[in-house]
């Protein structure tokens, strides 16, 4: 099976490492992975700011990347919720791009949607001694209906103790532009978010969106506390290795 | 110190959201209240969808009914309309706010009134009706416990469903109070016993009974009132005028369908499986009743509504059961309460349907930043409104309009050329590597010039590694395929 | 049936045409549409309407649901119904300290002959009839000013210095424990409203499922628009608020008390 990673520019530039991990599970998995290198981003910062057609002249960027594959996986429920829940849109008045886009959405996934959904695996092998706790990215859950799949990748990996985050299910305040232009709202719901999972007490945040990781990871950091944040995909390949 | 009515903040909707957040956001009786309340709403609601099947089929079932009484609201509202003359009803169409007040103005003149009871209703705040009425002259007292509290604050309600959410005992109990002369200890049952008497006595002594009108049946002409207090029962049975008004979109076509959506307001509102009072008033009262008003008025409001019919994307907004279900789940809502919007109706929804209605996307539309686009109004939404995709049209009709600051656009238009060109793109990220150099302190930024302190105020920021996960891929790539050759791991 | 109201005069319209020419307008019709529009679905889910329930399941359900939201049941057989009421309504009125009630003229209720045993209790009756309050003293206004409600009607005066109002409603929801209240000449709204306590008797063959089938019952009752009852009130447990703090605060406007008489 062919697969083509949608890196997403977050963690192209910020966090390879979280890529990497897809890429060694996927190929674990019997995938054999390549990537695209005309990618660069699905155009979401343009777009939730209301900038319509510059967000659909960068979208036509990624479809022509991954015009030739057969799969596309991203580390992010939120780029991908892009593509899937907007993309046609995009491009509803131009009929030959409207069915790329689509085609591109026919064949793009989450990695957890696409571990669990396309490649029928949710045990790992893994086993990962630590206390975590898991706070599900709202795009990943409400545009794209990814809920049980990271769930069930976790409840598989040995030796974990898995705590649940109270009002997990409520936004950590990055909503891309959003953190800045609206920095006091934003600041409000991530202390939330980050006093939260202090109170779980876990050593692990774990998620399956860097731009989330990357704001509570961000409060987090600022207010010196030592809890380690991971991408989905990093936990279970560094639980695999372990073994 | 709650609410804003009395303190100096900016109440130009758009240029005063910032500041108002701030104050919203430093008032912890406010945060805390907003948030045990909104918990306990939202908990009742879940519970309420538990223990009633197949939720998400109710749900498509409300959408269903609401889109299609909207996509024919012609056929509905003149079916309605007939059959609320049929029922000896008086009918008025409002184009504008302002055309509703007088509409209402010449029937309190008709009757020499000096005293209207309000029942709840989001209209009359919507069109300012009360303070017209003072100007005349004419006592409007609004009998809903909140709204009463809140009037005697002079007030806005930051709710919906809960309008004086915002407000602790120790502030109703001074309110009461200073209102009667009498000394009130801060405790719920001698408030709300207080408040009944005081109120009872609206009820029997005004000279119009003022509601607005939860869902009108357009098979029947029927208005259908819910409240909880009863307050809605009383204004509409007890002064001999009743005068409705309500917005145009607030009809469903049967009986049938009315069932749907009383079912899914009660149990999306407050966890209820049926609000406690559901009156549904077809006309007058007919010759032989004992009671009940001798004449119905039905005032009809347009107000920016119409403008939404035939929109591709907006017309959903004219669905709203007004459930107030999207703002128990806000997190943003949660956090900064009602007033922070600056307008009538809060929350998600507020932030959607101001702008629209009051057709100004200057100052309004600036509320269609005030979501973090997470989608949990969507999700809670009993009749699927997207809301979150109507923020962000609403953000693209901004940039449309050129309503949006030019540095702004410009750094989207650059985002647009390096973003949609890979050379440039990977020209770009390779110096953004060596530019955040003089920023980095201990391999992050911890702080920075605007527009990056919004983010650094609250947060730290991780450096750009010096090898973007591009730059890693070739090593990657031999990686990957020895690991094919060993035949992989699983 | 009772119920049924004459004609009424027709009301008024005014400003429809340009406001409905808009509207259609605006949703791509030259003119306001007058043919009703097709309905491939109307009404609950198909699975929620095609639940049935045994009599007894019935009554459990409205109690529970009615007793969950602070109500009383009391279930009787057909036969000691007369005096049970009579006693049940003895009772009431002795806990709180209640010397006037009122009830619906409705016979159903005056079959059950209670008002001589109640009366014999010292407790004042205003039946809901035009001569019901005539031998009753109203008094004064509750404010003790000479107000609008002082030129009111004598009964409807009577009616709000009474504290107990007794209903026999047209049916009862039992997956809500709704009461569903069809108003006319005998039926006055205001006897389930101005009390501190109400008080509904009623049969268990008048228990139906969802408030849809009340609404069903009601239009086949009440074919034409232009008959229908001014009112019909679903009342669902006691007047109740949330907005001080969000306490749960019961018998705000309406009343605080509710209790319901099953008969069997």
């Amino acid at each position: 099976m062919k697969v083509s990673l949608f890196i997403t520019c977050l963690a192209d530039n910020l966090y390879p490492e979280v890529v990497e991990s897809v890429a060694r599970i996927l190929t674990d998995y019997g995938c054999e992975v390549d990537f695209p290198e005309a990618q660069t981003c699905c155009g979401q910062p343009a777009f939730n700011s209301g900038y319509q057609d510059e967000a659909r002249e960068v979208s036509r960027q990624l479809i022509r990347a991954f015009e030739h594959s057969d799969y596309v996986v991203s580390p992010s429920g939120s780029c991908t919720g892009m593509v899937h829940h907007f993309y046609p849109y995009l491009f509803r008045d131009e009929p030959e791009w409207a069915a790329k886009a689509e085609a591109l959405v026919g064949k793009m996934y989450e990695f957890s949607q696409f571990l669990v959904g396309v490649l029928g695996v949710s045990d790992l092998g893994a086993s990962f001694p630590h206390k975590v706790t898991y706070h599900p990215s709202c795009h990943a859950m409400r545009l794209l209906g990814v809920k049980e799949e990271p769930m069930k990748l976790l409840s598989s990996v040995a030796d974990m103790s898995y705590v649940e985050l109270p009002k997990r299910e409520d936004c950590c305040g990055f909503g891309g532009t959003f953190a800045i232009k609206m920095a006091d709202m934003s600041e409000a719901m991530v202390c939330e978010k980050a006093g939260n999972v202090c109170q779980t007490g876990a050593e692990v945040l774990v998620g399956t969106d860097m731009g989330c990781l990357m704001n509570i990871g961000g409060r987090l950091n600022k207010e010196g506390k030592p809890v380690r944040v991971m991408h989905l995909a990093q936990l279970l390949e560094e639980g695999r290795t372990k073994r | 110190m709650s609410g804003h009515g009395n303190t100096a903040v900016d109440e130009r909707i758009g240029t005063g959201l910032k500041s108002r957040t701030r104050h919203a956001l430093s008032d912890e009786f406010l945060r805390k209240a907003v948030a045990f309340t909104t918990d306990k709403l939202k908990s009742g609601r879940l519970q309420a969808m538990d223990t009633f099947g197949d939720w998400e089929a109710w749900r498509e079932r409300g959408k269903a009914i609401r889109s299609h009484t909207i996509d024919n609201l012609d056929y509905y509202l003149g079916q309605f309309a007939d059959n609320v003359v049929k029922g000896g009803g008086h009918v008025y169409f409002a184009k504008e706010g302002k055309d509703a007040v007088r509409t209402f103005m010449d029937i309190a003149e008709r009757n020499k009134a000096k005293l209207v009871a309000k029942g709840k209703s989001m209209v009359s705040e919507e069109i300012h009706l009360n303070q017209e009425l003072e100007k005349k002259g004419i006592d409007a007292i609004e009998t809903d416990l909140g709204e009463y509290i809140l009037q005697l604050a002079r007030e806005t309600p930051s709710h919906l469903i809960i309008p004086a959410i915002h407000k602790n005992k120790q502030q109703i109990a001074k309110l009461f109070t200073d209102a009667s002369g009498e000394h009130f200890e801060p405790e719920t049952k001698v408030l709300a016993e207080y408040a009944r008497k005081k109120l009872r006595n609206y009820f029997l002594e005004a000279d119009i009974g003022l509601t607005g009108c939860n869902f009108g049946v357009a098979e029947s002409g029927s208005i259908t009132l819910v409240s909880n207090e009863g307050n809605g029962r009383m204004v509409s049975t007890l002064p001999k005028v009743h005068v409705v008004v309500m917005g145009m979109e607030r009809l469903v076509p049967t009986f049938e369908d009315l069932e749907v959506v009383l079912n899914l307001l009660a149990r999306s509102a407050t966890g209820q499986k049926l609000t406690t009072y559901t009156s549904i008033l077809t006309g007058p009262k007919a010759s032989g009743d004992l009671d009940g008003p001798e004449e119905l008025h039905v005032i009809i409001l347009d107000n920016g509504r119409s403008e939404q019919l035939g929109d591709p994307i907006f017309q959903e907004v004219l669905n709203c059961i007004r459930c107030a279900a999207c703002l128990n789940v806000c997190p943003v809502y949660r956090h900064v309460g009602g007033h922070t919007y600056g307008s009538v109706y809060s929350g998600p929804i507020g932030a959607v349907l101001t702008p629209l209605l009051q057709q100004d996307m200057k100052e309004a539309g600036t509320l269609a930043y005030a979501s973090s686009l997470c989608g949990a109004c969507y999700e809670a939404c009993p009749v699927k409104i997207p809301l979150h995709d109507m923020l962000v049209h609403l953000r693209h009709r901004k940039v449309k309009m050129k309503l949006t600051a030019l540095p702004e656009r410009v750094a989207f238009k650059s985002y647009q050329t390096i973003f949609g060109n890979i050379t440039l793109y990977k020209l770009a990220t390779k110096s953004a590597y060596y530019m955040q150099k003089p920023l980095v302190r201990e391999g992050m930024i911890k702080s920075g010039p605007p527009p990056l302190s919004g983010w650094t105020q609250s947060r730290f920021m991780p450096m750009l590694p010096k090898q973007s996960f591009r730059d890693k891929w070739g090593a990657l790539q031999q990686e990957l395929a020895r690991k094919r050759k060993e035949g992989g791991k699983a | 049936m009772s119920g049924s109201s004459d004609k009424r005069a027709h009301g008024t319209m005014t400003g429809r045409d340009a406001f409905m020419n808009n509207i259609a307008s605006r949703l791509g019709r030259r003119t306001p549409s007058q043919t009703p529009p097709e309905r491939p679905f109307k009404g609950v889910p198909d699975f929620y309407r095609e639940r049935t329930m045994t009599r007894e399941e019935h009554i459990e359900q409205f109690m529970a649901n009615w007793t969950a939201l602070s109500g009383k049941v009391l279930i009787v057989e057909e036969a000691e119904a007369p005096a049970a009421v009579a006693a049940y309504i003895r009772q009431i009125c002795e806990e709180h300290g209640i010397t006037r009630i009122t009830r619906w003229e409705h016979e159903q209720l005056i079959a059950l002959g209670f008002d001589e045993p109640v009366r014999a209790a010292g407790i004042e009756i205003v039946p809901w009839r035009e001569d019901g309050a005539d031998a009753i003293d109203p008094g004064l206004s509750p404010s003790g000013e000479t107000g609008l409600w002082q030129q009111r009607e004598r009964l409807l005066r009577a009616a709000e210095t009474c504290r107990l109002g007794i209903v026999w409603p047209d049916y009862a929801v039992s997956s809500t424990s709704s009461l569903a209240l069809f108003s006319s000449g005998g039926k006055g709204r205001s006897v389930s409203l101005l009390t501190d306590a109400l008080l509904a008797v009623f049969h268990a063959d008048q228990l139906v499922m969802r408030i849809g089938e009340a609404f069903e019952h009601f239009k086949r009752q009440y074919p034409d628009a232009a008959d229908m009852p001014a009112s019909l009130n679903l009342i669902t447990g006691p007047s109740r608020s949330a907005d001080i703090e969000n306490d749960l605060t019961i018998g705000i406007h309406g009343p605080g008390k509710v209790h319901a008489v099953i008969i069997k």
